[in-house]
């Protein structure tokens, strides 16, 4: 019972972390959001690729090696948010609106002081008049217990377009 | 890496034919430095004074563009890497393979340009390729290629991937600002007011010269210095010609 009650207490803590980041984002508090990424936080979104039911292997590409959305590290996502917050990075001057829905939370495994969390979302854009994106995709993170709370490790996004149908990615997922 | 811009086709292609005084559309990513010279500015030639002059050069009557550096007398190499020494060596060695190569002409640096109509493609600092696929008359797919030199380095080709992942595309800080830029003057174009004057793209007008500042720069190689609007009207008039051509 008690292995039950722990992992309950876990999956709600977790669930609510990712809830909070969503809000952080959607709110604009990007210094608070990247106050929840670990220092050397790994955060990837491969590319999507159309390929044979029996290559499925190769659907996306390779974090570190090939091409990807996004491959990088704290210190390029905090160069982001500066950018961001500039006023004259006309892809988010004026700021768009965005709706992130995080969904299907699970931990898919945990040892000592980290958990693997499986989630599912969609992020909703509304830039401009009537810009609409909407994109929806998986993530798998690792989440790890630091001194001063839980911080996100890793992160591997994989979105469901291959072709984006969005103009730019300038929000975070 | 493909993905889609809500503006016309050629409002892309020519910003690649020539864009070199769009610097208001990237202060935010310069301010930054997004080079690997860790330095300020998003290209690394940015972060060392190149002694080069800025080319606009068409190819007569074919409608494609280049946007060129020509290194005026001093021809060294200007550490561009300084926080990544084992990749300075390497473009450092590719400096003076390239002078040993192509002697004189070794002195111009295709920047990027347009392959007319719809190829682009960029060489300063990184190596791409692409192409612009019309989708409708607001609105164009982008398919684009970036490429490492074959016997580059691990470090040298791992540089370039995440420099090019930040600098271009849909993710890329640099980019994000030229394709939101497009798709507003895709719309401003289509108000009423906008339809009745036509668009300006005669700086440089008159300042054009043949073949310079070398020969070896082609007779048929329409040259403007510094910044001009010289290769947008070379892939303009080549669009209209075809056009208004009998089917």
């Amino acid at each position: 019972m008690d292995g039950a009650l722990a992992g309950l207490i876990l999956q709600a803590e977790l669930s609510d972390l990712l809830a909070l980041e969503a809000e952080l984002l959607d709110e604009r508090r990007f210094d608070e959001w990247l106050d929840l990424l670990a220092d050397d936080i790994q955060y990837c979104m491969p590319m999507a690729r159309n390929v044979r039911h029996d290559s499925l292997d190769q659907e996306y590409t390779r974090p570190g090696r090939d091409a990807s959305w996004f491959d990088e590290g704290k210190k390029e996502l905090a160069l982001r948010v500066q950018q961001i917050q500039s006023g004259d990075h006309w892809a988010e001057e004026p700021l768009s609106r965005t709706t992130h829905l995080v969904a299907n939370i699970r931990i898919a495994g945990h040892a000592a002081d980290e958990a693997t969390v499986h989630s599912r979302f969609i992020v909703y854009r509304a830039r401009l008049e009537t810009d609409i994106d909407l994109i929806a995709g998986k993530r798998t993170d690792v989440i790890r217990r630091e001194a001063d709370g839980w911080k996100i490790a890793r992160r591997r996004i994989l979105i469901d377009q291959s072709t984006l149908t969005a103009r730019n990615l300038t929000t975070f997922f | 890496m493909k993905w889609q811009i809500p503006c016309n086709w050629k409002l892309a292609a020519e910003n690649f034919a020539g864009d070199t005084y769009h610097t208001t559309t990237h202060l935010s990513v310069d301010r930054l430095g997004i080079s690997p010279t860790g330095e300020k500015k998003r290209h690394t030639f940015a972060a060392v004074r190149l002694p080069v002059d800025v080319l606009g050069v068409a190819i007569e009557g074919k409608g494609h563009a280049v946007r060129a550096q020509i290194y005026k007398d001093d021809f060294e190499y200007s550490s561009m890497y300084a926080t990544l020494p084992e990749v300075d060596a390497y473009y450092r060695e590719q400096h003076y393979k390239r002078q040993r190569r192509l002697g004189e002409r070794a002195r111009l640096l295709n920047r990027g340009g347009v392959v007319f109509p719809s190829m682009h493609y960029n060489s300063a600092g990184r190596t791409t390729i692409g192409i612009w696929v019309p989708l409708a008359a607001g609105q164009v797919e982008v398919w684009r290629w970036m490429l490492v030199p074959r016997n580059a380095p691990a470090c040298v080709k791992d540089m370039l991937r995440r420099y090019y992942l930040r600098y271009a595309g849909p993710a890329g800080m640099t980019e994000q600002d030229d394709m939101e830029n497009w798709t507003s003057i895709q719309r401003a174009l289509s108000g009423t007011v906008a339809r009745h004057y036509p668009l300006n793209y005669e700086m440089g007008l008159g300042r054009e010269r043949r073949g310079w500042p070398h020969d070896w720069v082609g007779a048929d190689a329409i040259v403007c210095e510094g910044t001009s609007e010289n290769n947008q009207r070379a892939f303009y008039e080549r669009w209209r010609q075809l056009m208004g051509a009998a089917s």
